[in-house]
């Protein structure tokens, strides 16, 4: 069994009473994927696509309007409030913006052993040695951890984010485009800090980006999302030198070359009213949109 | 040093430029001591890491930083005109129709309450005396040059309608609309997906060539500066540490902070990847 599966999953956010139209927008519409155990997957596509919605619905952070979440062979979607909290040590999320994602009046030891506490692990002596070792561990000094967040720069709070993360031990991280808000140094570094963690904690990432090539670093696997369906999966190498679908070729185009940059070239996102069909394997493990 | 791409006349020079902030009692340098020129018609291009400057120079160049800030050095010429000496009624004849921006955040640089055609008209009623409906006419044909779909539509809409891509050529028409001499742009595509982002720079790049503006470029993204500028300045804590025309940079950093922005976009670059999956 996968340790992430996915079936059929939709989410549809019907106009508010305010809206004249009454337009009922799919966000998410028909996805099914699964993620094996120590396996990665990258969910890449443009703004708009439905990525963040997918992600805030396997957290149940959204409840989706139908479909199916299995995690470690249990059904997401039936689970209460305690069963959820207990399946939240094994399923953790890293957010985009560093800057709302941690409490302001919290000092960073505290945000790291918050999950601790809630979930009852260790005592407190303990708990502070595994604080400080999550530090250690995403490359941060000892020194900061009384500090506050405002005191730390934006890739510091993402470390800080995924310490708090990845102290319980979960099986499986969400990141959320985790890279967006720092600039290309820092990118650069926390994503050589989760490959790192990745392979010596064993997690699978869920890793949601609009950066293709940092999804092919940190992933073996990468999904491809466009106007809220999946247009194409494959492994990463794959996707790179033979991709099948429109949108997905415009996206690697885009993809920056320092050498060639000079002749900027825009590609052409394929039209908008292309009706996108059912997933079919084009070759073993490359799925793409009829 | 003064970073320098030709012999040609400069349309901006900043000479010796010091800013500082107060926190409290505290004094903390922003900049010191940055001199830099852009030359008539060309593209410079304004990189570094996060804090070290860029906006801060952008904000002084434009006489918007806020009350803390302090200016305690150097002078800022446009056309030979101080702006650091400009009042702000000479400030107000400027903007817009000199010196115009794109500011970094979309959605917080327009006004949620006016519609898209009324932000972009509102410049050319203020400065080239046009009438309302000749402004939205104008503000439609802008439009239509970012390849913005529908719009007609899109100026009758209000920022939270349209999506960040469109959000970000709004504000860019909005900078272009009173055809102004130098234009500010200040990270204009970090927060949108690639795809949008190498649309928008070619439009960007497309529209200042046809209407021979200066651009000075703001960003850390090195692809999206190769791709446009002609010269480079590379920013550090506060201070100009390289500068050069964009081929040498690239091909022979001589900083360790250049060196560090060039060897993580090479890491985010399609051969790169290639070569390691």
């Amino acid at each position: 069994m996968a340790l992430l599966e996915v079936r059929q999953l939709r989410k549809l956010f019907s106009g508010t009473r305010f809206s004249r139209t009454g337009q009922v927008i799919h966000a998410v519409d028909s996805v099914s994927f699964e993620v094996e155990n120590g396996e990665s997957l990258g969910v890449v596509g443009e703004s708009g696509s439905g990525k963040t919605t997918l992600a805030r619905c396997i957290l149940r952070l959204l409840e989706p309007t139908s479909g199916e979440i299995f995690f470690e062979s249990e059904d997401l979607l039936s689970l209460g409030g305690g069963e959820l909290r207990r399946m939240r040590r094994k399923l953790q999320a890293v957010f985009q913006d560093p800057f709302s994602s941690l409490n302001p009046r919290m000092r960073a030891a505290q945000i790291v052993e918050e999950p601790l506490i809630i979930h009852r692990l260790g005592n407190p002596q303990q708990r502070r040695s595994r604080v400080e070792e999550m530090f250690h561990m995403v490359g941060l000094e000892t020194e900061g951890l009384c500090r506050f967040p405002h005191a730390f720069s934006a890739g510091q709070r993402q470390r800080i984010a995924l310490a708090r993360a990845l102290v319980c031990g979960p099986s499986m991280l969400i990141a959320d485009e985790p890279l967006a808000a720092l600039d290309l140094v820092s990118q650069e570094s926390l994503l050589t800090l989760m490959e790192r963690l990745k392979l010596e904690m064993k997690i699978s990432f869920l890793f949601i980006s609009h950066g293709v090539v940092s999804a092919a670093r940190l992933c073996e696997r990468i999904a491809v999302m466009w106007r809220g369906r999946l247009v194409e999966v494959a492994p990463a190498r794959v996707l790179f030198t033979s991709p099948l679908h429109p949108y997905t070729r415009a996206l690697l185009r885009a993809v920056p070359d320092l050498e060639g940059a000079k002749n900027l070239r825009a590609p052409e996102p394929p039209d908008r009213t292309l009706r996108l069909g059912e997933l079919y394997e084009a070759s073993p493990g490359h799925w793409v949109a009829a | 040093m003064i970073a320098t791409g030709s012999s040609a006349q400069p349309i901006l020079e900043v000479h010796g430029l010091s800013v500082n902030v107060y926190k409290g009692e505290h004094r903390v340098p922003l900049l010191q001591d940055v001199s830099l020129q852009l030359v008539c018609g060309e593209t410079l291009g304004l990189v570094g890491r996060s804090g070290s400057g860029k906006t801060t120079l952008a904000l002084s160049i434009m006489r918007l930083l806020d009350a803390g800030f302090e200016i305690s050095s150097g002078e800022i010429l446009f056309k030979g005109q101080d702006l650091l000496r400009a009042s702000s009624s000479e400030m107000r004849r400027l903007w817009g129709r000199h010196i115009s921006m794109v500011f970094q955040e979309p959605y917080s640089a327009l006004n949620p309450l006016a519609d898209i055609g009324t932000q972009i008209g509102e410049v050319m009623q203020e400065h080239l005396g046009c009438t309302r409906a000749q402004a939205r006419q104008r503000a439609a044909e802008l439009l239509c040059d970012l390849d913005v779909d529908q719009p007609e539509l899109r100026l009758r809409q209000y920022p939270h309608q349209l999506s960040g891509g469109q959000r970000q050529r709004a504000l860019i028409a909005a900078a272009l609309a009173g055809a102004p001499e130098i234009l500010i742009a200040d990270e204009p595509t970090t927060a949108l997906d690639p795809v949008a982002q190498i649309q928008i720079l070619n439009q960007l790049r497309d529209c200042c060539l046809k209407r021979e503006i200066s651009l000075l470029l703001i960003s850390h993204d090195i692809p999206a500066v190769v791709a446009l500028a002609d010269f480079v300045v590379v920013m550090e804590t506060g201070s100009i540490i390289e500068a050069g025309p964009v081929a040498h940079i690239i091909e022979a950093p001589m900083a360790s902070p250049t060196k560090e922005l060039l060897q993580a976009a090479r890491r985010f670059s399609k051969s790169a990847i290639l070569a390691t999956i």
